[in-house]
């Protein structure tokens, strides 16, 4: 048997230690991986870590901000493919500021999101770009705030009353209008009516997305006496579309599927097929590249794009013009009224998944 | 050696008489054998009123349309084939909940290998051995560095969901099946039995066979029930609970893989909730959590039940929003009433 001296306990500890502290030091100083070729200047779509300001980047006149840091904060991890487009248009702005931006994945995790907003506050960083589904960092972002650091959101916004006060400006879409949107398009397209029983399948029906968006579809349907049911159905496009098959064969009845998200939308036209029902409308929300497949072939009517691009893009662009010239963040809502239907869907084929 | 019900011992163990090494090798058959067939009665006695409901009421209750069949026999076996690894790793007593990572990260590099161009076949044995490789690792962080493999297993779950991202990114991954390849892993034979059956079967009962026949089954069990008494025995315990995490992480991968190819994609972030229902199948499936019992019938048999727990309440119509509820609470139930029942009967 072998025994530790205590002297050995001491250095093994020491050893240990400054083997962890090395770690930790390599993966401060973590760089993205180089941009693919064409991409443009922030191609690169992989995830955490700091993008170093390019040389000779940056606004002109007012005060200068190269260098500095904005922290680009994602509440979920790093393995959804929404934020793909998100994150690269955040990095598209940070080139056009030339400032560093530090992204960062709170993995879902409410405490960890308030852990990396009070770092960013210690740091002193320029702006926090990040996205609330709950208030539980509420309380974080008001710090900030009265620390003189302003806090952009995107994506989702929950603060409400006084801690609403704390976000000066919100890059998103409004779901319940979109939802509203895309339950529009189909009733004029003739394919919900007064009494259509219609399937609302969405990963995850308690995420504020899926009862946002749901709650816009039934503003449209529910005076129209028609209804859809919201079932969650996991994130494996295999599990979920046995989930959706199964459902259909339960409701022989529904009608058609408004899909509240790009997972469930992406299976609903081989669900439809496997049901034998090849002809049933779809739609839903967000993109991928079997979707738009779809849609260019008709089996899908249209989606709804939030743009995440474009939250990422200005919500950061927003921070930096607010260190440089102290502009006010002005909130923008991203997506409109626009969908992607058979007219346009060859337009955005190209861009996904890395812009659109 | 003695010989008992077509078991053979290696050596007998330390301070025992023949006769009571046979009795208890015997008793130890019988039960493992028993475990299954408890769990096959419950599921045949549940599919039976299902049959029967659905004949009454084809219109309500589509048990029987063919969509549902075809659908319940190609989900089936993604799950099962997972857990039987994991059924498999449990029986020599330790756990991998690495298996979604695996299953996700084996996946996407054969669906990168076809996407670019690269030949099928090559592809899907390249992610074979990718999660043979991640087993390996697993079992060596496990058994040498002598960390908990629950521990362990959770550590690597991150590294390779990271991994994932690191070789992909977060975006989805797309490929093309077509010919044989398309057949054999996503095809129908005559029409309407999955592909995925047919894997199902192969491994099945190979496993089966390596687990009940064959020297190497009695070392798995030893090294789980009592890895003590299977080293006075001789039993080369690490190196067998080594090869039991290769092939929990080889059946993840194929797991991975037949999924893939059903669908042509593959998503960095599915599959979260695998490893946790893989091993609710293999305890429902008879599966000891302390390690030294179990049969792939009765892990094969797990599955189905627990697809067919989600599948019923699909079909009457159970509340949509509440369905994982619905799902976990009826999975305790039914694992309940399968310990009560096999407790009776051991007594």
């Amino acid at each position: 048997m072998i025994t530790l001296s205590r002297r050995s306990h001491i250095r093994s500890s020491i050893v240990a230690g400054a083997v962890a502290a090395l770690v930790l030091a390599g993966c401060a100083s973590t760089e993205n991986p180089a941009a693919p070729e064409g991409a443009g200047s922030t191609a690169a779509p992989e995830g955490a870590g700091s993008t170093a300001a390019p040389e000779g980047a940056g606004l002109t006149g007012g005060e200068s901000i190269a260098g500095k840091t904005i922290v680009f904060q994602i509440y979920t991890g790093p393995d959804t493919p929404f934020w793909v487009p998100a994150v690269n248009g955040a990095k598209a702005a940070a080139d056009i500021l030339g400032i560093e931006l530090e992204i960062q994945y709170a993995n879902a995790d409410d405490n960890t999101q308030v852990n990396q907003i009070q770092t960013a506050i210690a740091k002193g960083v320029l702006g926090i770009a990040t996205s609330l589904p709950n208030a539980a960092a509420g309380k974080a972002v008001c710090e900030a705030k009265a620390a003189g650091i302003p806090v952009v959101t995107f994506n989702v916004n929950s603060l409400e009353g006084d801690q609403a006060d704390c976000v000066d400006a919100f890059m998103g879409q409004d779901f319940v209008f979109a939802g509203a949107v895309i339950a529009q398009r189909m009733v004029d397209e003739g394919l919900i009516n007064s009494g259509s029983q219609f399937f609302c399948p969405v990963e995850l029906p308690t995420a504020i997305y899926a009862t946002q968006r749901y709650e816009g579809v039934m503003q449209v349907l529910t005076p129209l006496g028609a209804s859809c049911e919201l079932v969650g159905v996991g994130t494996d496009p295999a599990k979920a579309r046995d989930t959706m098959v199964q459902y259909l064969l339960g409701k022989p009845n529904t009608d058609g599927i408004l899909a509240l998200g790009a997972v469930p939308l992406s299976q609903a036209t081989a669900t439809a097929s496997q049901v034998q029902k090849p002809s049933m409308p779809i739609g839903g929300f967000d993109l991928s590249e079997d979707i738009l497949n779809d849609i260019s072939t008709g089996k899908i009517v249209a989606t709804v794009d939030q743009q995440p691009y474009s939250q990422g893009f200005y919500a950061v662009m927003q921070l930096g013009l607010r260190a440089q010239y102290q502009l006010f963040p002005s909130s923008m809502g991203t997506g409109g009224r626009g969908l992607v239907d058979m007219s346009n869907v060859d337009e955005v084929k190209g861009l996904v998944p890395d812009y659109r | 050696m003695s010989i008992v019900n077509d078991q053979k011992l290696d050596a007998p163990t330390a301070g025992s008489t023949t006769a009571a090494v046979s009795r208890r090798h015997l008793d130890r058959s019988y039960r493992r054998r028993r475990s299954a067939l408890d769990i096959l009665i419950v599921f045949g006695v549940l599919l039976t009123i299902s049959i029967v409901a659905s004949l009454l009421r084809p219109d309500t209750f589509p048990f029987l349309s063919a969509p549902n069949v075809i659908t319940g026999l190609e989900a089936i076996p993604l799950l099962t084939i997972a857990a039987i690894g994991v059924g498999v790793l449990m029986i020599a007593g330790e756990f991998d909940v690495s298996v979604g990572s695996n299953f996700v990260f084996s996946s996407m590099v054969m669906a990168m290998i076809i996407d670019s161009g690269g030949p099928p076949f090559l592809a899907m044995a390249v992610a074979i051995i990718c999660g043979c490789l991640i087993g390996l690792v697993n079992g060596t962080l496990t058994l040498w560095l002598k960390i908990p493999s629950f521990i362990a297993t959770l550590g690597t779950m991150g590294i390779w969901a990271a991994a994932t991202l690191f070789v992909h990114g977060a975006s989805a991954q797309t490929f093309p099946t077509e010919g044989i390849f398309a057949a054999i892993t996503s095809g129908r034979v005559a029409g309407w039995i999955p592909a995925s059956v047919i894997w199902l079967t192969i491994i099945g009962i190979v496993t089966a066979l390596f687990l009940q026949q064959h020297k190497f089954g009695n070392h798995l069990y030893a090294s789980g029930g009592d890895p003590q008494s299977a080293t006075a025995s001789g039993v080369a315990v690490r190196r067998t609970k080594l090869i039991a995490f290769v092939f929990a992480g080889a059946m993840a991968a194929m797991a991975g893989v037949l999924s893939a190819a059903r669908v042509n994609t593959v998503s960095p972030g599915g599959s979260i909730d695998l490893p946790l229902i893989a091993i609710a199948v293999a305890v429902i499936g008879g599966v000891s959590l302390t390690g030294g019992r179990g049969t792939v019938v009765g892990i094969i048999v797990g599955g189905a039940l627990i697809y067919w727990i989600q599948n019923v309440l699909l079909l009457v119509g159970a509340p949509g929003f509440y369905l994982a509820g619905f799902v976990g609470a009826l999975i305790i139930v039914a694992a309940t009433f399968y310990r009560v029942t096999n407790q009776r009967r051991l007594k």
